[in-house]
């Protein structure tokens, strides 16, 4: 896009070629997969981990502790 | 996804890849085939509204059985599989014409609410001689009461697939616009299972959107017993991989951005009945990396449980996550990073 060219917010470019190819075959848009836009998911959560308050456990020193 | 919206050889390398870990696959909708079956340790059964493919025999075929109320990425909406897919196989086990658009329904046909379903459930209990577990699966609609009202009908494990779930074809507009996040889903899910008293009595496995260890590890911390996964699982078949780069574009589209499933011109050879581009998915291949993604996921579950001071990672819990939204925090019902430490 242009730099001094200011897209629509409500009708960005993938909305205006929807709306034309709607327009054009006056039928709905098939497709596969899932959706494409973005939604509040996993990636905004955070594991907190450990440090003090409370305590990592090792690997392979854990397993041969507990042994 | 179903035999039909996938190759032969797309279902068999998924078989073999779960089988290696030792997890489970699904039919999905379209019968069960023999390559799904003999590669497969573990066959879930779907039973969908179409029926397509449904007999007695391969029920007692299955390791479980599950009961497809809906699909996160189309929640109230029913199977789609166009003519291109259609070959004389996949015509043959749906008992419909070849090359011709395939519709089914999106309510079961015998049973309209959870006092029928119980008594559905009590039908293939019988029939596979009580030695089935019985799964029902719910797009994520109002999860709360979906996961109440499967509980009422006897189901042994809720599968809720998140609005991120794919589908071999659908309308955009439901893919895009129908449905809620897994995120939130999931909460109301746990929440009505504790209420009931049956949370990790009835098994709750969430789906949709599921790429990472940590997005596993996220989800048992919330209170799901397990994961399943569709599309990453795809993913790892070669799925919108960077290979073909020409027939992408007869498509219109690019590695990394196709989302065409349902034209049957899989340029990698997972979703298509196309005999020469399914030849591009060698199923030992691709079981093996499938088994590598999986593995990969588990390594990642671990270290994060330690990480978090947990000899098991059924012992993560809401407690260790903070969201970093205040989205995400009321969806999760988690709370804010800032939020940290002032709690009692």
């Amino acid at each position: 896009m242009k730099k001094d060219l200011k897209e629509f917010k409500t009708f960005p470019s993938s909305t205006i070629k929807e709306i034309q190819r709607a327009a054009k075959e006056g039928i709905y848009q098939i497709r596969g997969l899932g959706a494409k836009r973005k939604v509040p998911d996993f990636d905004d959560l955070v594991f907190l981990g450990a440090s003090m308050s409370r305590y990592p456990l090792e690997t392979v020193l854990q397993k041969i502790l507990l042994n | 996804m179903s035999f039909g919206a996938l190759g032969a050889n797309a279902k068999e390398a998924l078989g073999r890849g779960a089988s290696a870990m030792g997890t489970s696959t699904t039919t999905g909708d379209g019968g069960m085939t023999k390559e799904e079956r003999g590669s497969s340790k573990y066959l879930v059964y779907q039973l969908l509204p179409s029926r397509y493919g449904m007999n007695p025999d391969d029920l007692r075929k299955a390791d479980a059985i599950e009961i497809v109320v809906g699909q996160g990425a189309k929640p109230g909406g029913g199977g789609m599989l166009l003519g291109q897919k259609i070959n004389k196989r996949v015509a043959g086990m749906r008992t419909l014409p070849e090359g011709i658009d395939q519709r089914s329904a999106c309510r079961h046909p015998d049973w309209t609410g959870p006092d029928d379903l119980e008594i559905k459930i009590q039908e293939l209990r019988e029939i596979t001689n009580w030695e089935k577990p019985i799964y029902i699966k719910v797009g994520a609609a109002r999860p709360y009461y979906d996961t109440t009202l499967a509980v009422k009908a006897g189901a042994d494990v809720v599968v809720l697939d998140g609005m991120q779930g794919g589908t071999a074809a659908t309308q955009d507009v439901f893919i895009e616009h129908v449905g809620i996040p897994t995120l939130g889903a999931l909460r109301e899910s746990v929440d009505a299972l504790k209420e009931l008293n049956m949370h990790r009595k009835v098994q709750l496995i969430v789906s949709g959107g599921i790429r990472t260890g940590a997005d596993v590890a996220k989800a048992i911390a919330m209170g799901a017993d397990a994961v399943s996964i569709g599309s990453a699982a795809m993913m790892a078949l070669n799925c919108n991989a960077d290979l073909y780069r020409k027939d992408y574009e007869k498509l219109g589209t690019e590695p990394g951005y196709c989302h065409h499933c349902h034209t049957g011109k899989c340029p990698v050879g997972v979703a298509t009945q196309d005999p020469i581009l399914e030849k591009r998915l060698n199923p030992i291949e691709g079981g093996k990396r499938l088994k590598n993604y999986l593995s990969t996921l588990t390594l990642e579950l671990q270290t994060l449980a330690r990480a978090n001071g947990k000899s098991d990672v059924r012992n993560l819990e809401p407690e260790d996550l903070a969201a970093l939204t205040v989205e995400a925090a009321a969806m999760a019902r988690v709370p804010l990073l800032e939020q940290i430490g002032y709690q009692d």
